[in-house]
């Protein structure tokens, strides 16, 4: 077969960039026409048929978020048989957000589904009777469909991608029953415990990815480009690479922006990112107290039901068990809490005078989160000295000063959470919630996107400078 | 004229009484202290416990389950467990887990998926469940009240065995997708006969799927 339509990186890579420009039928096609003359000065040597995944009649294809174009050149003459499958990946923040981290756990592949039965259906539908070869091109999410569908589904022949996220081994093991299969085997496997899988070692399961999966990563080329943070992240548990890669230096000198990621350390943020998605998700769930017990390992029922050292003695034995489980709790949360706490009161500054000057909260709400994860501290502080002395005195065994040193120790807690309340209410008022979401919003994105606010624009910047770093290449 | 305070007190009793009944169903297993809940896997398990809604048995050694989403409820085992790493919701819209059985001689795992789903796409399903475990399956359709269900066998080389299920909402958008997965934990004879049971284990389990109104 002779050389492919679309054989340089970059062509691809304006391909993929049209996808994210929602164009009508007429005007993809014109685009495209524009393109080919431009990279090769010459006239498109083939007809062009374009479908759109939201024209599916198949609602595996609509019902997800998955969104992508197929791109069909031919040409009889010309012996020019190719199909081109454009995936975009979601674009809603929200469901992106959804997205990203049910991928980090491997817990959905709907997008993966549809990619394969979207292909499938054009295949049907374009009905060419020659040899056809169908070629993926992808950015961002979409690799991780695209590149999901192929290794399960054999969905192409080639698979092109531009600065991906990339493929998880929880995510297979949960989609493609054969590799789910070989791993059950090969390193025993109970069935009876639905979360086996996640006791593996990563650094095993990701070198028997790879090599289980090594044929078919032969069609698979990358580009990404090393200030890319789905590049950065590409190293978490989970995800493994696969294709050939070429990595390409960009430079993005996006002032605002960059300047704000350069000067936040990325622990900072991180802790910050966690802290803020911990707090809105639990308390979505079931409002600030399961936030607290969620965050902080506090059962606030039971130390509701305190008052003075008559209930706590009859909390102390009645709901041991309970005593005993929020202990425990205490002991695992509190500490990882509070450092992230700490490491966001200590940078306050920063973090939220950087989100004052990216707009994303005001002065005031800046104070006021200032203050009160301040307060939230000094009391968690104050909780955790009670519970290391509180486990120190179980330790000794003693009954009585057990009992002494627990029913003290939940009246004290009692008093740290009043606190904690009064703070959290303050936090709680609808306007300072909603800049909260909105900043932890933005710093996912700025975490895992560095440059996108809007993520045309991410698309369009990435890819721009891909090219020219490519086009300096070439003048070397 | 004079029976009326007692009639009264009578009326207030069993207002009462009732009242009471009511409250004592309504104590949902996650409330209750882990000591006085049934020594089963499923309780002790305190992930599962979420998602059981009582400690009364719907048939021996099954538990009333309802699903995160709200949209279904079914039989539990006794003998199983939710995966919480593996967990994933989003919303109403889309629910998946993984639960794993141990039973005596078995061990069994089943994927759950959720997703709000037309009525219309039952083939969809059928053949996306059809492409994903890669068998030629033959499913046969159930009608159940407010469902239809569609299950098929199937036997891997390695001698696992299970059925794949579809379960279909028939009166507002809804399906769940079931696979079941088996093993005999040893392969002597009395296997046959334990698989036999399992197997009518299974199409029991997926027969309690049931769609909860809104």
């Amino acid at each position: 077969m002779s050389e492919s339509i679309l054989s340089t990186d970059e062509i691809r890579l304006r391909l993929i960039n049209l996808e994210y420009k929602d164009l009508n039928k007429k005007d993809f096609e014109k685009e495209i026409k524009q393109i080919y003359l431009e990279e090769y000065g010459e006239i498109l040597p083939a007809n062009i048929e374009i479908i759109h995944s939201r024209d599916s009649k198949n609602s595996e294809v609509t019902s997800s978020d998955y969104n992508g174009t197929a791109v069909y050149f031919h040409s009889k003459e010309k012996d020019i048989n190719e199909l081109y499958i454009i995936s975009q990946g979601t674009q809603d923040g929200a469901d992106w957000e959804y997205n990203l981290k049910a991928m980090f756990a491997g817990k959905d592949f709907t997008q993966a589904k549809s990619a394969n039965k979207f292909t499938e259906e054009v295949i049907k539908e374009i009905d060419n009777n020659g040899e056809l070869t169908v070629t993926g091109l992808s950015h961002s999410l979409a690799h991780n469909n695209n590149t999901t569908a192929h290794l399960i589904y054999d969905t192409f022949d080639e698979i092109y991608s531009v600065n991906g996220a990339q493929t998880n081994y929880y995510q297979l093991f949960n989609a493609d029953r054969d590799f789910r299969r070989e791993i059950m085997n090969n390193f025993n496997l109970s069935r009876t415990n639905p979360d086996a899988i996640y006791n593996l070692d990563p650094k095993q399961l990701e070198t028997f990815a790879k090599e289980y999966y090594k044929d078919k990563a032969t069609n698979v080329h990358q580009l990404i480009s090393k200030d890319d943070p789905l590049y950065a992240v590409s190293g978490a548990r989970g995800f493994f690479t696969i294709g050939d890669v070429k990595y390409v230096d960009t430079n993005p000198d996006l002032p605002g922006l960059r300047n704000l990621m350069d000067e936040i350390p990325d622990e900072v943020i991180k802790d910050f990112q966690e802290l803020a998605i911990d707090y809105t998700v639990a308390s979505k769930k079931g409002g600030t107290n399961a936030a607290i017990q969620e965050i902080i390992g506090v059962n606030m029922d039971l130390v509701n039901e305190i008052d003075d050292i008559g209930s706590a003695v009859k909390v102390y034995f009645t709901k041991q068990g309970e005593i005993d489980a929020m202990v425990h709790g205490l002991n695992d949360k509190l500490p990882g809490v509070l450092s992230r706490i700490k490491t966001v009161t200590g940078n306050a500054d920063v973090i939220f005078g950087r989100l004052v000057n990216a707009g994303y909260i005001t002065e005031e709400q800046k104070n006021t989160l200032v203050t009160e994860l301040t307060a939230i501290e000094v009391e968690l502080d104050g909780i955790q000295e009670t519970v290391s002395r509180l486990t120190s005195i179980r330790d000794m065994g003693d009954f009585y000063a057990q009992l002494g040193g627990d029913a003290a120790a939940i009246i004290k807690m009692k008093r740290h959470y009043n606190s904690i309340m009064e703070s959290f209410e303050e936090l709680n008022n609808e306007d300072l919630l909603a800049a909260m979401e909105q900043s932890a919003k933005a710093i996912v994105y700025l975490r895992c996107l560095k440059v996108c606010l809007i993520r045309r624009n991410h698309i369009l910047v990435q890819i721009w400078f891909i090219r020219l770093t490519v086009a300096e290449r070439k003048f070397e | 004229m004079k029976y009326w305070p007692a009639m009264l007190v009578l009326f207030l009793a069993v207002l009462l009484g009732g009242c009471q009944e009511d409250k004592k169903q309504h104590v949902k297993p996650s409330e209750i202290n882990v000591e006085n809940l049934p020594d089963v896997r499923a309780f002790q398990d305190e992930f599962t416990r979420e998602f059981l809604q009582s400690t009364e048995e719907t048939r021996e050694g099954y538990y009333p389950f309802l699903s995160g989403t709200g949209a279904y409820k079914m039989d539990f085992p006794a003998g199983g467990i939710v995966g919480e790493k593996g967990y994933a919701l989003e919303g109403e819209r889309f629910e998946s887990f993984r639960i794993g059985v141990k039973e005596k001689q078995i061990a069994s795992s089943i994927n759950f998926k959720y997703k709000i789903e037309k009525r219309n796409n039952v083939e969809v399903n059928l053949d996306m469940l059809k492409t994903s475990t890669n068998k030629s399956l033959q499913f046969e359709k159930l009608s159940l009240k407010g469902r239809d269900i569609y299950l098929a066998r199937f036997e891997n080389e390695s001698g696992a065995y299970g059925m794949v299920g579809y379960i279909q909402n028939k009166l507002s958008t809804g399906g769940v997708s079931a696979i079941y997965t088996s093993e005999c934990a040893e392969r002597t004879k009395s296997c046959e006969d334990i698989n036999e049971i399992n197997n009518n284990k299974m199409l029991n389990w997926l027969k309690s799927i049931e769609f909860v109104k809104e």
